[in-house]
């Protein structure tokens, strides 16, 4: 049974350390918001949520934001997303 | 793992404090997870966060100089911070607990049953002196065993039965059924009051009177045995019914030669004083009469009686007697009535006369006015 990042990294010629070790980006449904990977965050509040990865930077803009769950380099986003940017 | 969690319980915290960013790196790096962040203000926002994690979360919030308030306590971690206050209450609790569960392994109760002729004393006797008692530990009591015990310590026992319901051992007794008869000793029926029998109706026994007998108190009238067929004797407690007619008398005794006492006008006078009943003579004077009538009277010294304290008055006065006669005839009415009195008075309760008729005798001044009144009772 082949995983997840094992499929994506056949599909995407990626290779699949690659993958894991890089900043991951999820968005259901504009509802949450799951990021992997990141480094510290910048700036939260209700409207925005900064986060730095080991290169560039992370916005999830929307409204009603909150941090869901904080682990030591997760991070779970809350609320009514309208975008997210990465820079 | 995530049930653990949830069981030991979260707690919610009210954080004030600049730059919070840098505070939810720091939380992150130190591998403190945190929920549920909502930010209220620039510089006010909510943190749930694990028990676990909470003493953590506290020393990098001291490190910051962040205002920590407690907001709520969930799960496990709420009893255990109420109770840390409460260290008393919760040894009472354990200690209870301990003390009720632990209470539910012994007897504390021996319930007996159906017991009439023997004793409960000496049923928890014979159970003590075999190590069956109360406070004995309930795997330790076997119920078959006290059965058999109990069979064979009392030969009155026909059936027993011993069962452990909670921590109550329950025996229930049934005795040999015994005759009677074999339980008093015979004695025959004897009357109870002179008669002629009436009616008879027997019960057990052998009669020794018929109907028509006069008989007096005393007297035997059913014996406590009955004779078969070869003539041998089998005791038997002797019961019947007899009815006779019972005369019950009223007796006056008058004599017409009487001495009746007059007084001669001499009297002495004796005082004492009367507390708790015991008196303390207040004069010297002794009552010298052969004949004398006497007059006593009491009354308190105080009016309030506060103290018990009473003048006894004894008032001897001299009589001198003299003889008369009185004619019978005069007086004649007045004794009879006395004597009907007397006979009525002697009647037992609720008995109907029969017959009534009165007798009257003399010898010499001496009259004998009786009144017999017949009725009808059970002399046995």
């Amino acid at each position: 049974m082949i995983s997840f990042f094992e499929s994506i990294a056949k599909d995407s010629g990626v290779e699949i350390e690659i993958l894991k070790r890089g900043y991951q980006i999820y968005n259901f449904g504009g509802k949450s918001a799951y990021i992997a990977n990141f480094k510290s965050i910048i700036t939260f509040n209700d409207q925005c949520v900064k986060l730095k990865l080991s290169r560039g930077v992370v916005n999830v803009y929307g409204q009603n934001l909150f941090i869901k769950e904080l682990n030591t380099n997760t991070i779970i986003v809350n609320g009514l997303i309208k975008n997210i940017e990465v820079e | 793992m995530n049930f653990l969690y949830w069981l030991m319980g979260s707690v919610t915290l009210d954080i004030h404090g600049m730059n919070l960013e840098k505070f939810l790196t720091s939380l992150a790096k130190n591998n403190i997870s945190i929920s549920n962040v909502l930010r209220l203000s620039h510089n006010h926002f909510y943190i749930k966060t694990n028990c676990f994690y909470y003493k953590k979360l506290l020393e990098q919030a001291d490190k910051l100089c962040y205002t920590i308030d407690v907001k709520n306590i969930t799960g496990i971690y709420a009893v255990y911070m109420f109770f840390k206050k409460r260290l008393a209450l919760f040894i009472t609790l354990v200690f209870g607990a301990v003390l009720t569960v632990s209470s539910c392994f012994f007897v504390w109760k021996i319930k007996i049953n159906g017991n009439t002729t023997i004793e409960y004393y000496d049923i928890s006797r014979v159970l003590k002196n075999n190590g069956v008692c109360v406070g004995r530990q309930l795997s330790k009591v076997d119920p078959d065993f006290v059965e058999q015990l109990l069979y064979k310590n009392f030969d009155q026992i026909s059936l027993v039965s011993a069962t452990v319901y909670g921590t109550s051992l329950i025996i229930n007794i049934k005795e040999k059924l015994t005759v009677p008869e074999m339980q008093t000793e015979f004695k025959p029926l004897c009357a109870t009051q002179d008669g002629v029998v009436e009616s008879i109706t027997l019960i057990s026994g052998t009669l020794n009177c018929k109907v028509g007998d006069t008989v007096k108190k005393g007297d035997i009238l059913v014996y406590p045995y009955t004779i078969d067929a070869l003539g041998e004797q089998h005791p038997i407690i002797a019961l019947a019914d007899i009815c006779a007619y019972v005369d019950v008398q009223g007796r006056v005794e008058y004599n017409e030669n009487q001495i009746q006492y007059m007084r001669t006008g001499k009297k002495t006078v004796c005082r004492y004083y009367n507390l708790f009943g015991f008196e303390i003579s207040l004069d010297n004077n002794i009552n010298k009469y052969d004949n004398f009538e006497t007059v006593v009277s009491q009354q308190y010294v105080a009016s309030n009686n506060l103290l018990p304290l009473k003048i006894k008055t004894i008032t001897y006065y001299q009589t001198t007697g003299k003889e008369v006669f009185v004619d019978f005839d005069k007086v004649k009415d007045k004794q009879m009535q006395l004597s009907k009195k007397l006979a009525y008075d002697n009647l037992p309760k609720g008995q109907k006369v029969l017959a009534e008729q009165t007798l009257i005798t003399n010898n010499q001044n001496v009259y004998y006015i009786i009144t017999y009144l017949k009725t009808l009772q059970y002399i046995s």
